[in-house]
């Protein structure tokens, strides 16, 4: 849907001024991203994608949430940066909101409005190159590499028993081990 | 006239925009990128945990499983190599990757779970094994023998050892 | 002099040493003696309300002074008795925000403030709660209350023009409306604040001294590390920490890297405001290599991540050393050359030349500091008056100009991107050997500290008192835009409208540094206050 070239407005919600130098930052020579198309336009009107950064205070809300509806559909989120994607260093104070998608949960409950498609690019802030990438990926230019990762520690009993053993093993041959629990059942003779 | 020269400037300069995506970036040593978690290595310390200034890292308890659950969630970490610093076992390494957009934000997860010891005396899951033997290797082989206790019932143990101790034995 | 003015007005004397002079002066007196500090030349850099319930004192005020013909700081601690204390604003007019930020979030009433108006909290944040009371939890989150904006009236013959909160040519959120008669600002309302994060709660309650610092990164994306370094020191004042040379130089090399890159930025909006585009691809250009430097030696372009107390995370060795220099002599030739190609065209010198003046009264009265103050004529610098990391033992030159246009902003900036190259230049020379971190300290308890140093945007001062263990009791940071944004009204009187943005621009104005709001209406120009990168691209 979004192969062609990409309009983009920026919505700042609060954030440090990182991630939004390194937007401006991959409009110039070096990143140079206006060979994709991709094109900052003044008016969320004119938008298809929003490129997204800061925690969502609680002061801006309001506010995104006008120029959000103001993005006509079919429209692509860019998610840029920690404070966008999971709320950053800031996530859960009284004064923020903590990231999109805190936001698309407002939006939900109060205005009945689905989640667009989203991108989440973290960094803090993220190389210019990553927000390339993501770009690209939204072009399909390359594959997504990030994967969730669950790893779960299986121990049978013998591992239990193995471990159990060295612990325990040497103690016991020292005879340290043994005394003590006397200690206590004998009535605090001591060793 | 100044602009003459830039234009002049600009030819002799030529392409600097470089070719990513089409060809791969090359980042310096010791690039603060993605943190990766080693399973293998993780011992479920917390120390991580309590070093990570946006508590992108959580480490909680889940007791009815009697698991540990190491929590990285990337989407909220800062990249500042804390974790890295404080972990006792090198398990959590900040990688090269900077290439870390999705399409959901499950992906942004990593989870380690690690299987706890039930205490011997009152059954509660308190620690994990692995973290159980990196301690037990600081300690002394006499030292070990309350190492199956959880912390409220080895302080139990403890005071009830000082009762029977007579004024304090060599353990107390 | 300075001790002698506390003295004589009862003001009793809790520190005294080479940085900092804190007394508690009585309330009656309070007034009296911020004035007299005043007319002795110090000017006045922040006021923090703190909750010292705990410490059984109840609700106070420290006021801090910058005094630089002693070197050092100055605060006066008032308590409040009954949740009073009196405004110092009627005779000194930069505590205006720092007082009404104390009454929004402390709840501390200031006798006699002009304008006791709402400052930070949001529109729809319920009266009575305040967030930096000790009661309050840094992750509350009380119920909205409505909110009715306040009606105002239409004048005949004024134009209103809204900007944002999400402007095409703003990249932060901030409001204001230019009333505009022809072609002339005849006054302005502004409504900041929306960058407000709840830090200075969220690092007292849940974080650690060593995790503070990458928040104190956070408070600015451009210049994140001058914050992290101010609020290392202040603890490191607090604490009495001796900090290794070695780490010291390498703080300074990493401040002096990013004021390079901070002033190419501000170079690159300049000529874009101006229409020099290709003059901002250059600039961009050549800064690319500074991110890249500052990737290499710290591991990320922009959030260093380089500081904890006592010391720096990183060591800079030869090979990195020797790619600097390296770099260094590729990139200040072409500095150079795209500088001075553009201080040659006429077009945009008449472009900048003799508009939005602010002479030097006006900029002593307001506090600016930074570029702003040494464009006008007034010769202050934190590097050389009151040395931190390694300056005390570098050369370097402070340039001031007289005329106080927007020219004169543009050639500090111009002299100091070029004495930047110079001091990283000596301190990679002079890197002495040893460690880079101090971690055998011991935090005090109540320990009041101060950190101050030279924002590429000017005077960047931390307030510390640390609660012991390793916690800290309160942080406050001030970002220098906070003192100079106050001097935008004065510099834009009577000009035209076109000329705004590179008028507005020219203090390099970061908003999110500074966060704050105030409401302006009328046809008096003072007071208000006005956007940042207004245009940034």
């Amino acid at each position: 849907m979004f192969e062609k070239s990409l309009w983009v407005f920026h919505l700042n919600s609060g954030s440090c001024n990182g991630c939004d130098i390194e937007i401006l930052n991959i409009f110039a020579p070096k990143q140079d991203v206006e060979r994709f198309g991709i094109k900052l336009v003044g008016s969320p009107r004119h938008a298809d994608a929003i490129a997204f950064t800061g925690p969502v205070t609680r002061e801006c809300l309001p506010k995104v949430i006008e120029a959000f509806k103001a993005v006509p559909e079919p429209k692509i989120v860019l998610a840029i940066g920690s404070c966008a994607c999971g709320g950053g260093i800031w996530y859960d104070t009284y004064a923020v909101i903590g990231g999109v998608k805190e936001l698309y949960k407002i939006l939900k409950e109060e205005y009945g409005i689905e989640p667009p498609t989203t991108i989440y690019i973290p960094g803090c802030p993220p190389k210019p190159e990553a927000i390339i990438y993501a770009v690209a990926m939204a072009r399909g230019l390359v594959k997504q590499k990030q994967k969730r990762e669950i790893y779960i520690e299986e121990l049978d009993e013998k591992t239990e028993r193995d471990i159990v053993e060295i612990l325990f093993g040497e103690a016991k041959e020292t005879r340290h081990f043994v005394p003590n629990i006397t200690v206590k059942t004998d009535g605090g003779e001591d060793e | 006239m100044g602009r003459f020269k830039l234009i002049a400037k600009a030819i002799s300069i030529g392409r600097v925009t470089e070719k990513y995506p089409f060809v791969p970036l090359e980042v310096p040593e010791g690039f603060r990128g993605k943190p990766v978690i080693d399973p293998e290595k993780c011992i479920g310390c917390t120390s991580c945990s309590n070093a990570c200034p946006p508590q992108a890292l959580q480490v909680y308890d889940d007791l009815e499983r009697g698991v540990r659950v190491v929590h990285l969630f990337i989407g909220r970490c800062i990249f500042c190599a804390r974790c890295q610093d404080v972990c006792p076992t090198g398990a959590i390494k900040l990688t090269k990757e900077f290439e870390l957009a999705t399409l959901s934000e499950e992906d942004l997860h990593q989870f380690v779970e690690l299987q706890m010891v039930r205490c011997e005396e009152c059954g509660r899951p308190f620690d994990t094994f692995r973290h159980l033997l990196y301690s037990a290797k600081e300690l002394q082989p006499w030292e070990r023998e309350m190492m199956f206790l959880c912390p409220e019932c080895r302080a139990k143990r403890i005071s009830e050892r000082l009762i029977f101790a007579k004024g304090g034995g060599g353990y107390v | 002099m300075i001790i002698e003015i506390l003295k004589g007005n009862d003001a009793k004397i809790l520190r005294h040493d080479e940085k900092v002079i804190l007394a508690l002066v009585p309330n009656d007196k309070l007034r009296t003696t911020a004035e007299l500090l005043f007319k002795a030349g110090c000017y006045y850099a922040t006021g923090v309300g703190v909750d010292e319930r705990l410490l059984g004192v109840g609700f106070s005020m420290y006021h801090i002074f910058n005094c630089e013909s002693e070197k050092r700081y100055v605060i006066l601690k008032a308590v409040a008795s009954n949740l009073k204390i009196p405004s110092i604003t009627p005779v000194i007019s930069g505590a205006n925000w720092a007082e009404r930020e104390a009454m929004d979030m402390i709840g501390i009433l200031f006798d006699e403030h002009p304008e006791p108006l709402r400052l930070i909290l949001p529109d729809d944040w319920p009266e009575g709660i305040y967030p930096l009371r000790k009661e309050f939890h840094y992750n509350e989150r009380p119920p909205k209350v409505e909110f009715k904006p306040p009606k105002r009236e239409k004048k005949p013959g004024i134009m209103e023009v809204p900007v944002g909160p999400y402007h095409p040519t703003l990249h932060e959120p901030e409001v204001f409306e230019l009333h505009v008669k022809g072609e002339e600002i005849v006054g302005a309302v502004y409504r900041g604040f929306h960058v407000h994060r709840g830090m200075e709660k969220l690092a007292e309650e849940r974080m650690t001294i060593n995790q503070i610092p990458f928040l104190a990164e956070r408070i600015c994306g451009i210049c994140g590390y001058t914050h992290n370094c101010a609020y290392a020191q202040a603890v490191e004042d607090a604490a009495k920490i001796e900090v290794p040379e070695r780490a010291l130089y390498i703080r300074t090399i990493l401040l002096e890297l990013e004021r390079l890159h901070s002033h190419l930025l501000w170079f690159g909006v300049a000529f874009h405001l101006l229409g020099f585009d290709s003059g901002f691809m250059h600039t961009w250009r050549i800064r690319e290599a500074f991110m890249d430097l500052a990737e290499l030696l710290t591991g990320n372009r922009k959030t260093y991540g380089m500081n904890l107390i006592g010391g720096v995370r990183r060591d800079i060795d030869e090979e990195k050393k020797k790619k600097v220099l390296e770099i260094f002599e590729k990139t200040k030739k072409e500095t150079k050359e795209v500088l001075d190609n553009a201080v040659g065209m006429k077009e945009l010198i008449s472009r900048m030349k003799g508009i939005g003046i602010l002479p030097k009264k006006e900029g002593r009265e307001i506090g600016v500091v930074g570029p702003v103050a040494r464009a006008s004529g007034i010769d202050t610098d934190v590097r050389r008056d009151h040395p931190y990391a390694a300056y005390g033992d570098l050369d370097f030159k402070v340039p001031v100009y007289k005329e106080g246009d927007v020219l004169a902003r543009f050639l500090v900036r111009y002299e100091e991107t070029f004495e930047s190259f110079w001091i990283i230049e000596q301190a990679l020379d002079q890197l002495p050997p040893g460690d880079i971190l101090n971690e055998d300290y011991e935090l005090p308890e109540y320990a009041v500290g101060i950190g101050a140093t030279e924002a590429p945007r000017g005077e960047d001062v931390h307030f510390v008192i640390t609660e012991g263990g390793n916690k800290v009791y309160r942080w406050r940071p001030r970002a220098p835009t906070y003192n100079n944004l106050p001097a935008v009204p004065i510099m834009l009187m009577g000009e035209k409208l076109a000329d705004a943005p590179i008028i507005i621009a020219s203090i390099d104005p970061c908003f999110s540094c500074t966060d704050h709001m105030v409401i302006v209406d009328g046809e008096k120009v003072c007071r208000c206050s006005l956007d940042d990168y207004l245009g940034r691209l």
